[in-house]
């Protein structure tokens, strides 16, 4: 430390500042230097989590709204009267179809 | 890799480069943040909120500027705040080691007792100017670097660093004599 200083010195007082920096300053440095680093990655992490949080609520919403519409096409597909040309009555199944004649012969046998 | 190429890739998102910048000045940061507040732990509280701040704002930062003082303006007004909070929370204590000079000619000791007196002493000089001498003094801050970090006049500065450096060796110049 300089003993008369000019007055507004210009230039830093090496004693001074040493002793600031010797006393300011503490032991467990590289402990401290990794808290903050580590800080860093988690403030990181946790940011990038707030990201997708906010993308997710918003798809959450779509993907509820898409499940529904999908489950109401189903059901009421399932509910509704059967219809198309696939469709044919049992009764008219068997009224078109020709009698076989080993069938009828065979049910009168049968029935003696 | 220098500051600007590091804080250029910081504001694109890089946590590893801002990491890295934080590895330069944090033991700075931590001095400067010992001289506004007396507890050690809380200095290091607010360097870590003040760290995590430059992190959130680092969008904000013009990379045409130099990073150090930007990083450690933020810093610095962390420590205020909390000093600030604490301020109204509880009074400040001397450290007992300032009462007990008579502790013997050992060296570590002497180191310890003049210690406690610098940061007592820092302790009762007007936070600005304490702020203004370390940055200058142990730092290597220009005045006008600490000008725009605390925005006020540079010839603000200049007085604060003198009367801040007159009140030091007012308190320490007795104490070293004393030592030796």
């Amino acid at each position: 430390m300089s003993e008369a200083p000019m007055l507004f010195d210009a230039q830093p007082d090496e004693e001074l500042g040493a002793l600031l920096r010797q006393h300011l300053g503490g032991a467990d440095e590289a402990a401290f230097v990794a808290r903050l680093r580590h800080a860093v990655e988690q403030a990181d992490r946790a940011e990038s989590w707030e990201v997708l949080a906010g993308w997710a609520r918003p798809g959450l919403v779509a993907a509820g709204l898409a499940a529904a519409a999908i489950m109401w096409v189903v059901l009421t597909r399932d509910i509704g009267p059967p219809s198309g040309p696939d469709v044919v009555p049992g009764r008219e199944l068997i009224a078109g179809q020709p009698a076989s004649g080993e069938i009828l012969i065979s049910a009168v046998l049968e029935g003696r | 890799m220098d500051d600007a190429e590091l804080a250029r890739r910081a504001r694109a998102g890089d946590s590893d480069a801002f990491g890295q910048l934080v590895e330069r000045y944090a033991l700075a940061a931590r001095r400067v943040a010992r001289a506004v507040l007396r507890d050690d732990d809380e200095a290091d509280d607010a360097v870590q909120d003040g760290v995590l701040a430059a992190w959130r704002a680092i969008e904000r930062y013009d990379p045409a500027r130099p990073f150090r003082p930007w990083m450690m303006r933020i810093v610095v007004n962390a420590a205020l705040d909390l000093r600030r909070r604490d301020k109204v929370r509880r009074t400040e204590m001397i450290p007992e080691t300032v009462e007990s000079r008579t502790m013997g000619p050992d060296r570590a000791t002497d180191s310890v007792i003049l210690g406690a007196q610098l940061r007592a002493a820092l302790a009762e000089l007007p936070e600005r100017q304490r702020v203004a001498v370390v940055l200058f003094d142990a730092e290597g801050y220009s005045h006008a670097d600490i000008a725009a970090l605390l925005e006020v006049p540079e010839g603000t500065v200049r007085s604060y660093v003198f009367h801040g450096r007159r009140a030091l060796r007012r308190v320490l110049g007795p104490i070293k004599e004393e030592l030796q």
